[in-house]
């Protein structure tokens, strides 16, 4: 579904029908920290508010764009030695306990194409548009998101 | 977690805060790499804001005290492209509109010059006006370009003596919404700026305080495109 906006109203309705898919991706993105998944999403439909007039495909823009604020403050975190778990952050967890555990042995990169194919049951195909990728990336991503999460699932059941 | 179809079946029951809509027209600051570079920013723009201010100032004193005296003396359209063109304004260009000032007394003529970059002249006609065109508006490449042309007009007297005169002129709204300044020579020979950035809009001198509230106020209201 593409949303070409040219009028400033746009925005707005471009937010009321992909604002809760883009947190939930986002969330699942950030390992289920809910506020990183929250700022990310308002930053990023903050600057498809400034760019909108460029924009030709809002969905995959906000995707990439929100993605792309989320990985990079999770790095930015990571550098300063600031990682914070989801599990320890003190406000309500959104999140099962069983999915953050198995988000936390993903990269932000394979949880989103977790998500896209799964959830949101798109082919990879469509996966690669959304998220900027290559066809070949997506794959090998999901790949590995399955190995990762097989091996996981066979550790908790060794123990 | 054998099945990955259900992975993520508990998404289903969540949804977003509701203050992320309040949000989304105030960037969050902590993703911003100019953020950290802010106080730095500001103390030098402010720094460059006062040097400007000063040498604006100085400019317009040294103005003031070497423009000849104004002439009193009916300019045609000729006239006016002469002395804009003697001044390193190119881009201007007779049209209808312009044509249309032919004759008239040059206190009747009230000049807007914008600074949008690229060449536009339009009629302008005044509030209450039986709708004759009065003058024309010439689009200049730049502040310092329309400051120039300001001190041509007022060299030449195109003034008007009709209090009250501010306009909303049509390049002010067509170009709402996008970065642009227009300069402009009001009502004895005062200095207006109209100009937005996005969704702020700003001005500068006008004819008298409550006119360009006015303005500002419709301003305002015109370029507010998002409201959450």
């Amino acid at each position: 579904m593409e949303h070409k906006t040219a009028d400033t109203q746009g925005v707005g309705s471009v937010y009321a029908s992909l604002g809760g898919e883009i947190w939930r991706a986002l969330l699942v993105v950030a390992g289920g920290r809910a506020d990183l998944a929250e700022d990310a999403a308002a930053e990023a439909f903050s600057r498809f508010l400034v760019h909108r007039h460029e924009v030709r495909d809002a969905r995959a823009w906000l995707y990439r764009t929100g993605s792309r604020i989320v990985i990079d403050e999770l790095r930015r975190e990571r550098r300063q030695g600031e990682e914070i778990d989801a599990g320890s952050v003190d406000r309500p967890q959104l999140l099962s306990s069983g999915l953050t555990e198995a988000l936390r042995a993903l990269t932000p990169e394979q949880r989103l194409c977790m998500f896209l194919t799964y959830h949101m049951d798109l082919p990879a195909r469509e996966v690669a548009r959304l998220t900027g990728s290559s066809l070949p990336a997506v794959k090998m991503r999901l790949n590995r998101a399955r190995r990762a999460l097989r091996e996981q699932l066979r550790e908790v059941s060794n123990v | 977690m054998s099945d990955f179809n259900h992975m993520f079946d508990e998404l289903d029951a969540l949804r977003p805060p509701d203050r992320i809509l309040h949000r989304i027209s105030l960037p969050a600051a902590r993703f911003s790499t100019a953020a950290r570079w802010r106080p730095a920013v500001r103390l030098a723009l402010v720094t460059a804001g006062v040097v400007l201010l000063i040498a604006a100032l100085a400019l317009a004193a040294h103005s003031r005290t070497s423009a000849p005296a104004p002439s009193n003396q009916p300019i045609t359209a000729d006239g006016l492209l002469a002395a804009m063109k003697g001044h390193g304004f190119v881009h201007v260009q007779r049209d209808k509109g312009y044509l249309n000032c032919d004759g008239m007394p040059a206190d009747a003529l009230k000049p807007r010059l914008s600074v949008t970059g690229e060449l536009d002249v339009h009629p302008l006609t005044l509030p209450g006006d039986t709708g004759r065109t009065l003058a024309t508006l010439a689009v200049v490449r730049s502040p310092a370009d329309a400051r120039r042309c300001a001190r041509t007009v007022l060299q030449h007297d195109l003034r008007i003596h009709t209090p009250g005169a501010v306009m909303l002129s049509p390049t002010i709204l067509k170009f709402l919404g996008t970065p642009h300044t227009e300069a402009g020579v009001t009502v004895d020979g005062q200095y207006e700026i109209f100009g937005s950035v996005g969704r702020i809009v700003y001005y500068g001198l006008a004819v008298n305080r409550p006119e360009a509230q006015q303005v500002e106020q419709h301003l305002r209201a015109a370029a507010t495109p998002f409201a959450p």
